[in-house]
C-alpha cells in the first residue's frame, strides 16, 4: 500500500493505492493523524483500495473521532464496491463522511 | 300484536263472537226500531183514518140530522101557517056565502069602537074616508052577520090575534085582540097590501112579515077573496084576512137546539132574514115598512140562500157571521120562505176532534209506552252483549291459553336447549299433537345430548391424537439430517426434503459421512403410510445407518438389515430402500437397491438417464435374500436425482400420475447444469405441486440429489501464527480461488475473513508465542471453503458478541469488528474443537455463480 499525500482547494487529500490490511492500516491511521494535525479537511481517496479489513476500519474510526474532537473533517472519497460494501455492513456508511465516486 | 299464536287465536275466537253477537244486536236494534217506526205510522195513520173517518161519518149524521130537523121544523111551522090559511078561508066561505044569500040573515047591528073599548075584542066597524054608516047600513048590517064566524076563529089557538073583512063598498069589519082606539074609525081596506095582494092573486095571499102597528111584534097576514054573483055575473066583494103575531113561529125557531148549540133562521122569498136567535129588533122605514137584512158575502153564504130561495132541501157549509157553520134548510111551502137550521162546525165537529184528541192521546202513550219498552230492550240489549262479550273475552283468553300454553311451553323449552341447556326437559300437559311432539322433541334433545358428548370424546380423543401426531411429525422431522447438509465440504454439494402425506410418513432419507472421504446415502420408503410406516421407518432407518456405519459391503448391509427387518415382522410390513456410497476423493459412487425406483443420473454435459440398478427384492418381506450391489464412476458435475414413488405417482385432480417420464422430462429441461443440489430439489418440487395442484397429496414426497464436484484438491499452508505471515496467507487463499475459477470480483471478502480470523489466532491463541496455524482452501469455481487450524488456547470467536452497528462514532469501540465480519461476508462459519485442535470453518457461495441459474 502506498499513500500520496497532496493538497487541494478543501484541504489534504490522502490519496490510498493498495490493500488496507492489519499489516498496512498503521501506516494510513498515522498519515491521517498527520494530515489532521495541519488540515481542517482531510480527504482520504479509496479509489485504488480493492482490500479493506478490520484494521483499517479502526484507522478510519479514529481518524474520524481525531477529526470530531478537532472540529476537523475526515472524509472518505469513492471507495470500491467491496470497500462499500464492507463499511456499509459494519454501519461505518452512517458514520463516516462519505463521498462516493463521481 | 299478533306475532304470538296466543294472540292470533284470542283475535280470531273475540272476533268471531264479537261480529256474531255485533250482527244479532244490529238485526234486533233495526227490528225493534223498525217495528217501532211501523207501528208509530200505523198508529198515526189509524188516528187520522178514524178521526176523518169518524168526522165523515159524523158528518153524515150532522148533515142528515140538520136536514130533518129543518124539515121538521118547515113542516112545523108550514102547520101553523095552514092552520091560519084554513081559518082565512073559512071566513071568506062565511062571507062569502052571506052575501050569496041576504035572505037567510037578518041584519045585525054593528058600531065602531067607542072610547074605552081599545084592545077589547069586540066586533067592531071602521069605515073608508067618506062613506058613512047610513049610505051603507042595510049592507054593513047584514054583513055584520059574519061576526060569529070572526069571533070564533079568534079564540082558536093558532096565534091569530085579528080577524076581519074588507068589503068593495069601503067598510071594514073586524075582531081584534088588540083594537085601535075610536080615533081610527077611517080605515079603507081596499087600499090595503093584504086586499090588493089578495085581489090580484084572485086567490089566498100571504103578505110579508111586518111589524104590527099595534106593537105586538112580527107579524103576517093571510087574505083570500070573497066573490058575489048577481045576474050571472061574479065579481069581486070583499077580502077576508087573518092576522097572526108570529110567536109560536118563532118559538119553533127561537127553541130549535141541537146537541145544546145552533140556532134556527127564516128567510123569505129575497133571501132576507126575517127571523134568526141573533135578530131580536126590527127595524123599519118611515112608512113603517120593516128593514131586513141579508147575509154577506161570506164563504157559501150565497150559495146557501141561493138554494134556500129556490126551495130546496139540504145541507150546507157555509161561512156565517163570521162562523163556520153547516146548515140544514128546507122550505115552508108559503111565499117561498125557507127555513135553516144553523150549526157551528167546531160544535158539530167537537166529538170528532174529541176522538181525534183521544186517538192522539192514545197514540201518544202507546209511543211512550213503546219507546220505554224500546229503550228497556236496548238497554237489555246492550247489557246482556256487554256481558257476552266479556264473557266471550274471557272464554277467548281462557280458551287460547289453553291451546297455546303447551306451544309456550314449547317454545321456552326449545329456546333453552338451543341456549346450549340440553338437560332442559319440555314438560306439556296435553296428550295432543304438542304434546307429542314435545315428546318428540324431548327424545330428540336426549340423542343430541348424547351424540355431542360422543362427539366431544370423538373430538378430544381426535385432538390428543392430533397433538401426539404434531409431536410424532415433529420427531419424525428432527430425524432427518438438517439442511444444508456438510457446508464445509466441497466435494459433493446434496439437498434433500420429505413430505409427508399425513402427520408422519413412511419415506426417509438419510445421509452420513462414514469417514473423511466416504458419503453413505439412503432414499427408502416404507409401505403403507402414517403412523404404522413412521414406526417401520425409524427402524429401518436405525438399522440402516448403524449397518452402513459397521461395515463396507453394502450387499452385507441390505442382507443384514433385510434379516433384521423380517424377523418378527408380524405385520408383514415391507421397505423399498436405494442406498449407496460415494467416494469424494475418487467419484466412486457403490449402490445397491432394494425394490426401489432406481435413480436419475446426469452425466456432466449429458442430460438425465435412469441410472442402471438391479432391482432387487424389498427389505423386510422374507429373510435371507441376497442384493447386489453396483458402482459407477461420478466426474465432477455428476448428478444423482433419488426419489420416493411419491413424486412419479403424485396424481392430479384428474388422476393422472406425474410418471417416471416426466420426471426424467422436467429434469432435463428445468435443471442447468450449473445448478446447486438445492435448486434442483426446489425445481422438481415446484413442478410437482404445479401438477398436483387443488388434488390432495396421496403419498410421501421424498427427493434427494447428490452433486459430485470432485476431489476436494485442498491446498494447505502452515505458517507461524504471526502477523507478519498475514500477506503471504491472504496470498495463499487468492491465488487458490484463482486457479479454481473463483470469480476475482468476488474473492477480497473470503480473504477479509481469512485475514481476521488468522489475525485473532497471531494474537490471542498462544500467549507464550511460537505457535502456528494451518489454513485449508478447497476452491471450486462457485464456493470456496476454507479452514483455518490452531492448536492453541481452546476458543471460540464465534461466541463473542456482535457489535452494535448502529451506534455513531464516538460510542463505537475500535475494536471487536473482526469476528462480526468474518460472520457477515461468509455464507457460512463454524468452529469445532477437534483433536485438541481449534477448527474454524468458513465457506462462500460465488454470488454471479448463483445468478447464472
Amino acid at each position: 500500500m502506498t499513500i500520496t499525500e497532496y493538497k487541494d482547494e478543501s484541504g489534504i487529500v490522502l490519496a490510498v493505492d493498495g490493500r488496507v490490511d492489519t499489516n498496512t492500516s498503521p501506516q494510513l491511521q498515522s498519515s491521517i493523524l498527520a494530515a489532521l494535525q495541519t488540515a481542517e479537511h482531510v480527504t482520504v481517496d479509496f479509489a485504488k483500495v480493492p482490500y479493506l479489513s478490520s484494521a483499517g476500519l479502526r484507522a478510519l474510526l479514529l481518524g474520524h473521532k481525531q477529526a470530531v474532537s478537532k472540529g476537523a473533517v475526515l472524509e472518505l472519497a469513492c471507495p470500491t464496491e467491496f470497500v462499500t460494501s464492507v463499511l456499509t455492513s459494519v454501519g461505518f456508511d452512517k458514520v463516516l463522511h462519505i463521498r462516493p465516486k463521481s | 300484536m299478533f306475532t304470538t299464536i296466543k294472540n292470533r287465536v284470542l283475535f280470531t275466537l273475540i272476533s268471531l263472537s264479537l261480529g256474531a253477537l255485533l250482527l244479532m244486536s244490529a238485526v234486533c236494534l233495526y227490528g225493534v226500531f223498525n217495528m217501532r217506526a211501523w207501528i208509530n205510522r200505523g198508529v198515526d195513520d189509524l188516528g187520522a183514518q178514524v178521526a176523518s173517518q169518524s168526522a165523515e161519518e159524523l158528518g153524515g149524521i150532522i148533515e142528515h140530522e140538520l136536514q130533518t130537523v129543518a124539515e121538521d121544523k118547515a113542516a112545523l111551522i108550514s102547520e101553523k101557517l095552514a092552520a091560519i090559511e084554513g081559518q082565512t078561508r073559512y071566513a071568506a066561505s062565511a062571507a062569502e056565502y052571506i052575501f050569496a044569500h041576504p035572505d037567510e040573515f037578518k041584519p045585525r047591528r054593528i058600531d065602531y069602537l067607542r072610547a074605552g073599548q081599545e084592545n077589547v075584542p069586540l066586533p067592531h066597524l071602521r069605515t073608508a074616508p067618506g062613506v058613512e054608516l047610513s049610505s051603507v047600513q042595510d049592507e054593513v048590517y047584514l054583513a055584520a052577520n059574519v061576526q060569529d064566524a070572526l069571533r070564533g076563529i079568534l079564540v082558536t089557538d093558532i096565534g091569530v090575534n085579528a080577524n076581519y073583512i074588507g068589503v068593495d063598498s069601503g067598510y071594514f069589519i073586524s075582531v081584534d085582540k088588540n083594537a085601535a082606539g075610536p080615533e081610527n074609525r077611517n080605515y079603507d081596506p081596499t087600499t090595503r097590501p093584504w086586499y090588493i095582494g089578495a085581489k090580484e092573486k084572485n086567490g089566498l095571499y100571504w103578505s110579508d112579515v111586518f111589524l104590527d102597528s099595534a106593537g105586538r111584534g112580527l107579524s103576517l097576514s093571510c087574505s083570500m077573496p070573497f066573490y058575489l054573483t048577481e045576474g050571472g055575473v061574479t065579481r069581486l066583494k070583499g077580502v077576508a084576512a087573518c092576522g097572526a103575531v108570529l110567536d109560536n113561529i118563532r118559538a119553533v125557531i127561537d127553541q130549535t137546539n141541537i146537541g145544546g148549540a145552533g140556532y134556527a133562521i127564516l128567510l123569505n122569498a129575497e133571501g132576507e132574514i126575517m127571523m134568526s136567535p141573533r135578530l131580536t129588533k126590527y127595524e123599519t122605514d118611515e112608512w113603517g115598512n120593516l128593514l131586513l137584512e141579508k147575509y154577506g158575502n161570506e164563504e157559501g153564504a150565497a150559495e146557501l140562500v141561493e138554494r134556500m130561495t129556490g126551495g130546496q132541501i139540504g145541507v150546507r157549509r157555509a161561512n156565517l157571521d163570521g162562523e163556520d157553520v153547516y146548515v140544514g134548510y128546507a122550505p115552508l111551502g108559503v111565499n117561498n120562505w125557507s127555513v135553516g137550521v144553523v150549526v157551528a162546525q167546531k160544535d158539530a165537529m167537537a166529538p170528532v176532534e174529541d176522538m181525534r184528541r183521544q186517538i192522539s192521546a192514545l197514540h201518544d202513550s202507546t209511543e211512550q209506552a213503546m219507546n220505554e219498552n224500546i229503550t228497556l230492550t236496548s238497554f237489555l240489549l246492550l247489557t246482556v252483549s256487554l256481558l257476552a262479550v266479556l264473557a266471550a273475552v274471557a272464554l277467548s283468553l281462557r280458551f287460547a291459553r289453553r291451546i297455546t300454553g303447551p306451544i309456550i311451553s314449547l317454545n321456552q323449552g326449545v329456546r333453552e336447549v338451543s341456549a346450549g341447556n340440553l338437560d332442559a326437559v319440555i314438560t306439556v300437559g296435553s296428550n295432543d299433537e304438542i304434546g307429542q311432539l314435545a315428546q318428540a322433541f324431548n327424545a330428540m334433545t336426549q340423542r343430541l345430548e348424547e351424540h355431542i358428548r360422543n362427539l366431544a370424546e370423538a373430538m378430544a380423543e381426535k385432538e390428543r391424537i392430533a397433538a401426539e401426531l404434531n409431536i410424532a411429525t415433529k420427531i419424525q422431522a428432527s430425524m432427518l439430517p438438517p439442511m444444508p447438509p456438510f457446508p464445509d465440504r466441497n466435494e459433493f454439494d446434496m439437498y434433500a426434503l420429505m413430505h409427508p402425506a399425513r402427520e408422519v410418513g413412511g419415506d426417509f432419507y438419510d445421509f452420513f459421512l462414514l469417514d473423511e472421504t466416504h458419503l453413505g446415502v439412503i432414499v427408502a420408503d416404507v409401505s403403507g403410510k402414517s403412523m404404522p410406516a413412521a414406526l417401520f421407518m425409524v427402524v429401518a432407518k436405525t438399522l440402516l445407518r448403524n449397518q452402513m456405519q459397521l461395515q463396507q459391503d453394502l450387499e452385507q448391509v441390505f442382507y443384514t438389515v433385510n434379516n433384521q427387518l423380517a424377523e418378527r415382522n408380524e405385520e408383514t410390513m415391507f421397505v423399498t430402500a436405494f442406498a449407496g456410497v460415494l467416494e469424494t476423493e475418487t467419484g466412486l459412487f457403490t449402490y445397491v437397491n432394494a425394490g426401489h425406483n432406481p435413480p436419475a443420473l446426469r452425466r456432466s454435459g449429458n442430460g438425465f438417464a435412469w441410472l442402471n440398478v438391479e432391482p432387487g427384492f424389498v427389505l423386510g418381506g422374507l429373510e435371507n435374500i441376497k442384493y447386489t450391489a453396483m458402482s459407477t464412476r461420478l466426474l465432477p458435475g455428476d448428478m444423482i436425482f433419488l426419489y420416493t414413488d411419491g413424486v412419479s405417482e403424485a396424481n392430479d385432480a384428474a388422476g393422472e400420475l406425474f410418471s417416471e417420464k416426466r420426471i426424467l422430462e422436467d429434469l432435463n429441461v428445468l435443471v442447468p447444469d450449473s445448478a446447486l443440489s438445492a435448486d434442483c430439489v426446489e425445481k422438481m418440487r415446484e413442478s410437482v405441486s404445479l401438477f398436483t395442484r387443488g388434488a390432495e397429496q396421496a403419498d410421501d414426497i421424498t427427493m434427494l440429489v447428490l452433486l459430485y464436484k470432485g476431489a476436494a484438491a485442498g491446498k494447505k499452508l502452515t505458517v507461524a501464527a504471526d502477523t507478519r505471515n498475514l500477506g503471504a496467507v491472504t496470498a495463499f487463499l487468492a491465488a487458490c480461488m484463482e486457479e479454481a475459477g473463483f470469480p476475482e470480483a468476488e474473492s477480497a471478502a473470503p480473504q477479509v475473513a481469512l485475514e481476521e480470523v488468522f489475525v485473532n489466532i497471531a494474537r490471542y491463541a498462544y500467549p507464550q508465542g511460537g505457535g502456528s496455524a494451518t489454513v485449508t482452501c478447497s476452491c471450486k469455481a462457485n464456493r470456496v471453503v476454507v479452514t483455518v487450524e490452531d492448536s492453541g488456547t481452546p476458543y471460540n470467536p464465534l461466541t463473542r458478541p456482535s457489535p452494535d452497528t448502529a451506534l455513531p462514532a464516538e460510542k463505537r469501540e475500535i475494536g471487536g469488528l473482526g469476528i462480526y465480519m468474518v460472520r457477515t461476508l461468509m455464507d457460512y462459519v463454524r468452529y469445532d474443537e477437534k483433536h485438541g485442535k481449534n477448527v474454524v470453518t468458513m465457506a462462500k457461495n460465488a454470488v454471479k455463480s448463483l445468478e447464472n441459474l
